[in-house]
């Protein structure tokens, strides 16, 4: 199996996700990584119906975890969307191996600051990231295919 | 009364809009939104807001760009949670010209099937293939 992109998106699959990304990765697999959403079978159709012809799961966390260090996608391209840094946290806990993750889009919400046009985040966010590049995972800014990639970690005072 | 709001990325709801207006003068029931940089859940609140303000008991359309985009998303949570809201994607001007010039002439659930039977209609090739 090869992880072509974990992606931090609170919007998850959406247009940049399914117009933008999916024709540019063409994963076997769409994976979106989400406890509530997972918990809800009026969410996951809405999250099925938005990812139309890509083969999608929605999963918990544990289930994402094993899923991905199973034998199940061996051979297959996965592209994972999950809405917060947390929650990729939550996935290296349950021991899942990743270099690298793309935050495409973490949108304004009140009590949080802007970092760029598609990223606003609050202190707790702040630390997820800290976490996340102490445990090796290397940062990048990027919301469409065509977006330059940023070092995030830089754009953040990380470095 | 019937109202209809576009929602869509970038500047296409308002843009619409402003070309209807052009086209079949103001009309104080038709709305546009972007969901650009503001999270869904505050869209949700402004759309909730604006079904609770304005005076929108026979029903609202929301018109969205794109089927399983975050307007389509945010729409289809508010169709869910408030009576009479019908959501339509792939929104065009002769959806909304439609919506402006027959939004009187028929009930809520009608209106429904003659918007997106006028949009598809409006979807046509010149010169027409093969030829």
């Amino acid at each position: 199996m090869a992880i072509e992109m974990v992606r931090i998106d609170d919007r998850l699959i959406h247009g940049q996700v399914v117009a933008g990304w999916c024709p540019v990765i063409h994963p076997d697999h769409l994976i979106l990584c989400d406890d509530d959403i997972a918990s809800s079978d009026w969410e996951c159709q809405l999250y099925k119906d938005a990812a139309l012809d890509y083969e999608t799961s929605i999963l918990t966390v544990a289930e994402t975890a094993e899923l991905l260090q199973g034998p199940t996608l061996d051979s297959q391209k996965v592209f994972i969307v999950v809405a917060s840094p947390r929650t990729v946290i939550r996935l290296l806990d349950r021991g899942l191996q990743l270099s690298r993750v793309v935050v495409g889009g973490m949108h304004f919400q009140p009590g949080k600051r802007r970092i760029n046009d598609f990223i606003f985040i609050d202190d707790d966010d702040l630390k997820s990231f800290a976490l996340l590049l102490q445990r090796g995972v290397a940062l990048e800014a990027k919301d469409v295919p065509t977006c330059k990639a940023i070092d995030l970690a830089a754009l953040l005072g990380l470095k | 009364m019937i109202g209809c709001l576009l929602l869509s990325h970038g500047s296409v709801a308002q843009a619409l809009l402003d070309a209807s207006r052009k086209i079949v003068g103001e009309w104080p029931n038709v709305y546009a939104f972007d969901c650009d940089q503001v999270a869904a859940n505050l869209l949700y609140e402004k759309i909730a807001r604006l079904i609770e303000s304005e005076n929108l008991q026979d029903g609202l359309f929301i018109l969205v760009c794109l089927r399983g985009g975050t307007c389509w998303n945010v729409a289809a949570r508010i169709s869910r949670d408030f009576q009479k809201v019908a959501v339509i994607s792939g929104v065009n001007l002769s959806i909304l010209l439609s919506f402006i010039t027959k939004h009187t002439k028929f009930d809520f659930n009608e209106l429904a099937a003659v918007l997106i039977e006028d949009g598809r209609r409006a979807i046509s090739q010149l010169p027409p293939s093969g030829e």
